[in-house]
């Protein structure tokens, strides 16, 4: 059996990994800035007679009341591992962030040593998508989705 | 546990080696979980991570993933490289100790650096849990290489198969006191209790004792190690006892 073709794909391989370990920006990275809440939906219901996926404001706050995160305009990931939880520009309150797994886990420290845990199910340069569990009225995946504020409208909007 | 090697190793040495590095295994699939949300035992669902990845067009997050898949079989290569090139009845312990000793050294490296300098960045996630895959693969490659792949710690997809196979041999007569289908039930029963205990004690004690976990792994894999010492020890002292005793016999019956 010839086995140079076989080392050299898996090196090929491996070599293309690491090239994209540096050129590719991680989900650490692409997270920073601001980000602007813009919708909650359920991703997955254990009620199949639920026909209504959107989150409406009420079901919001009962599922904030359990969890805590504040209900935030705006989310900013700053380099420093502080995040801070906006509303009409005023910050609410600030916590520590950070990444784990392979950067599809988001981790909340708060100040009291609670430590919240989000699926990051997406982050691109525009939208950053995260999930997390609910046991309330309905057990289900909680979706919510953020749009980036580009940092020049931000600063004129303050 | 360590110094016989395929088809000379007993059953008591399979399920001795067994169990307790399913033990240790099963300890740090646990804490790599809570502390980086990463299995680091087994390698099944990388691979699939590593499709939905690639499926998703999450380029970066795929390469992780592939170079963590990389790194668990760079642990297997290493050790049965370690086993195969040094495979001389003088050398053998130490060359079946070398994957283990290295393994401790990365997870040692890996508490030290949770307790020490660890910043929570994601590099650092994403290396720490490379450096525990590696060490997962040291452990597999020996103990699969040196019980002829009777003996494998770290997952356990293929231990269940195994069990529901030889379960089902049981269910005809003539199998029940089949003593190698019972040898082989225990071995896996053993393995799999022994890596369940594992990650409940690694769970258990994370809370308590947080990276000291670590010191707790490395003495597990402390005892695989000197254990066969202990027992090369005895046997050099009695054969060293027999020798002199043979000698000073010999020289007595000259003198008579």
């Amino acid at each position: 059996m010839r086995l140079g073709p076989i080392y050299l794909f898996f090196a090929l391989l491996l070599a293309l990994s690491v090239w994209f370990l540096l050129d590719q920006e991680s989900p650490e990275t692409l997270i920073l800035g601001d980000w602007e809440e813009i919708a909650w939906k359920y991703e997955k219901l254990d009620h199949g007679d639920v026909m209504d996926f959107d989150i409406d404001r009420l079901q919001k706050q009962e599922i904030i009341k359990n969890i805590i995160i504040h209900e935030a305009e705006t989310w900013r990931f700053n380099p420093d591992g502080t995040l801070s939880f906006l509303e009409e520009n005023e910050i609410k309150e600030n916590l520590k962030w950070n990444i784990k797994g392979r950067g599809h886990i988001l981790e909340l420290h708060h100040k009291n040593n609670i430590v919240e845990d989000y699926q990051v199910v997406q982050v691109t340069k525009d939208e950053l998508v995260v999930q997390f569990n609910s046991d309330l009225q309905v057990r289900g995946i909680v979706k919510m989705t953020f749009k980036r504020i580009p940092k020049k409208q931000y600063a004129q909007k303050i | 546990m360590l110094r016989k090697y395929s088809n000379y190793r007993s059953f008591s040495d399979n399920l001795k080696l067994g169990t307790l590095t399913a033990f240790s295994a099963g300890m740090v699939n646990v804490i790599s979980v809570i502390v980086f949300f990463a299995f680091t035992s087994n390698v099944t669902g990388h691979y699939a991570i590593l499709a939905q990845e690639i499926a998703k067009g999450n380029w970066y997050q795929g390469a992780v993933v592939l170079v963590w898949i990389f790194l668990f079989f760079a642990g297997n290569f290493t050790s049965n490289c370690l086993i195969i090139h040094n495979n001389t009845p003088t050398g053998r312990y130490i060359a079946h100790a070398i994957p283990v000793f290295l393994e401790m050294a990365c997870l040692m490296f890996v508490g030290i650096y949770l307790q020490y300098f660890y910043t929570e960045s994601l590099k650092e996630t994403e290396f720490l849990v490379a450096a525990m895959l590696f060490a997962m693969g040291l452990q597999n490659g020996l103990t699969a290489s040196i019980s002829n792949s009777k003996v494998k710690t770290t997952h356990l997809t293929g231990l269940t198969t195994d069990l529901g196979v030889v379960f089902s041999m049981f269910t005809k007569k003539e199998f029940r006191n089949d003593k190698k289908l019972i040898q082989k039930a225990q071995l896996l029963l053993g393995i799999m209790f022994s890596y369940m205990a594992g990650g409940i004690i690694s769970g258990l004690l994370y809370y308590k004792i947080e990276n000291a976990t670590f010191i707790v792994i490395g003495m597990v894999l402390g005892a695989v190690l000197l254990y066969d010492y202990s027992k090369l020890q005895v046997t050099r002292f009695v054969q060293r006892r027999r020798s002199s005793f043979q000698r000073r016999y010999s020289l007595y019956d000259k003198k008579a």
